[in-house]
C-alpha cells in the first residue's frame, strides 16, 4: 500500500480538520470531483486515517500516533512538497492573473542578506497572523500556497 | 483474418486500460468502429496502419524506458534509486486516483 499523501488526500484531512463532514460538504469544501474524493476517502478509510459514521467522515484522532508517522517520513514529505511545487510551477507557467512565482539569483553582502533576513521574517509572522484568524468558515481550497525561502547557490549545487 | 486478430490482440494489450472512447481518441478511429473490429468486422488497410504504427511506436518508447531504468540504476546510489522509486510509485498511486472509471475496455476478438 501506498504509504505517502497526495495533494488530494491531504487537502481532504485539512478539511476534516476543521470539522467532520458529509461527502457533498467535503466536495464543496476541496472543489475536488466526488468520484476522487470517493476513492481518497476509501484509501484512507483502509489505513485507518479517517472514519465513518452516519455517513459523516472525520479523522481518527485516536490511532493518529500510528499513521501520523508514516506521513511525517521524510521521503514521503520530501515528495510531497516538490508535488507542491511542481503544482505552483504548472500554475505559474498558465499565466493566470492569480499566480505567482518569483526566483531571482542575487549577489548580497552580510548587510543585504540581514535586511533579506528581517524581511523574510515580518513575512513569515503576517502569514502566521493570517493562520491564527478563524477561516473555519472558508473553503480550503480557497486558501493561498505562500512558499518563501533562500538558499546559497553552492549549497543548492551539492544538493541535486 | 488472421493478422487483424493478431494485431488487435496486441493492442488490447498494450493498452488495456483504455475504454474505446480513448482508444478512438488515440488513434483517430470512430470508437463504434473500434467496437465492430473487435466483433469481428473487417479492417481497413489504413487502420492497420494506424494500429501498427501506434504499437511500434508504444514498442519503441518501452524499450527506451527499459534502457533508462538500467542505466539509471548503475548510476545512482541506493537512496536515490530508492526516492526515484517513491516518486513512481506515488505518480503511479496519484494517477490510479485520479482516473475516472468510465466503462471499463472489455475487448473480445472474434474467433
Amino acid at each position: 500500500m501506498f504509504e505517502g499523501m497526495t495533494i488530494f488526500e491531504r487537502i481532504i484531512l485539512e478539511s476534516l480538520e476543521k470539522n467532520e463532514k458529509t461527502l457533498i460538504e467535503l466536495i464543496e469544501d476541496t472543489a475536488l470531483n466526488e468520484k476522487l474524493i470517493f476513492q481518497c476517502l476509501k484509501n484512507l478509510a483502509a489505513k485507518n486515517i479517517i472514519l465513518v459514521q452516519e455517513r459523516k467522515y472525520t479523522l481518527n484522532y485516536q490511532g493518529k500516533e500510528q499513521w501520523s508517522q508514516n506521513l511525517l517520513q521524510t521521503d514521503h514529505l520530501k515528495l510531497e512538497l516538490q508535488e507542491l511545487l511542481e503544482g505552483m510551477l504548472n500554475v505559474a507557467l498558465k499565466k493566470t492573473p492569480e499566480s505567482l512565482l518569483k526566483i531571482r539569483k542575487v549577489h548580497m553582502d552580510e548587510k543585504d542578506e540581514m535586511i533579506l533576513k528581517a524581511m523574510l521574517v515580518n513575512v513569515e509572522k503576517f502569514l502566521q497572523d493570517l493562520e491564527k484568524k478563524n477561516a473555519r468558515s472558508k473553503k480550503t481550497s480557497n486558501k493561498k500556497i505562500v512558499f518563501t525561502g533562500m538558499a546559497a547557490y553552492h549549497d543548492i549545487l551539492h544538493c541535486v | 483474418m488472421g493478422y487483424q486478430k493478431t494485431i488487435l490482440s496486441a493492442f488490447k494489450q498494450q493498452y488495456q486500460d483504455l475504454t474505446f472512447k480513448q482508444m478512438g481518441e488515440l488513434t483517430g478511429i470512430q470508437s463504434t468502429r473500434l467496437f465492430r473490429l473487435y466483433n469481428g468486422h473487417e479492417m481497413r488497410l489504413s487502420e492497420y496502419e494506424i494500429l501498427e504504427k501506434l504499437l511500434r511506436s508504444s514498442q519503441h518508447s518501452l524499450n527506451r524506458w527499459q534502457n533508462m531504468i538500467q542505466e539509471i540504476l548503475t548510476l545512482t546510489s541506493a537512496q536515490e534509486a530508492r526516492t526515484l522509486e517513491l516518486s513512481l510509485e506515488r505518480l503511479i498511486y496519484k494517477k490510479r486516483l485520479q482516473e475516472i472509471p468510465e466503462v471499463t475496455l472489455s475487448l473480445q476478438t472474434t474467433a
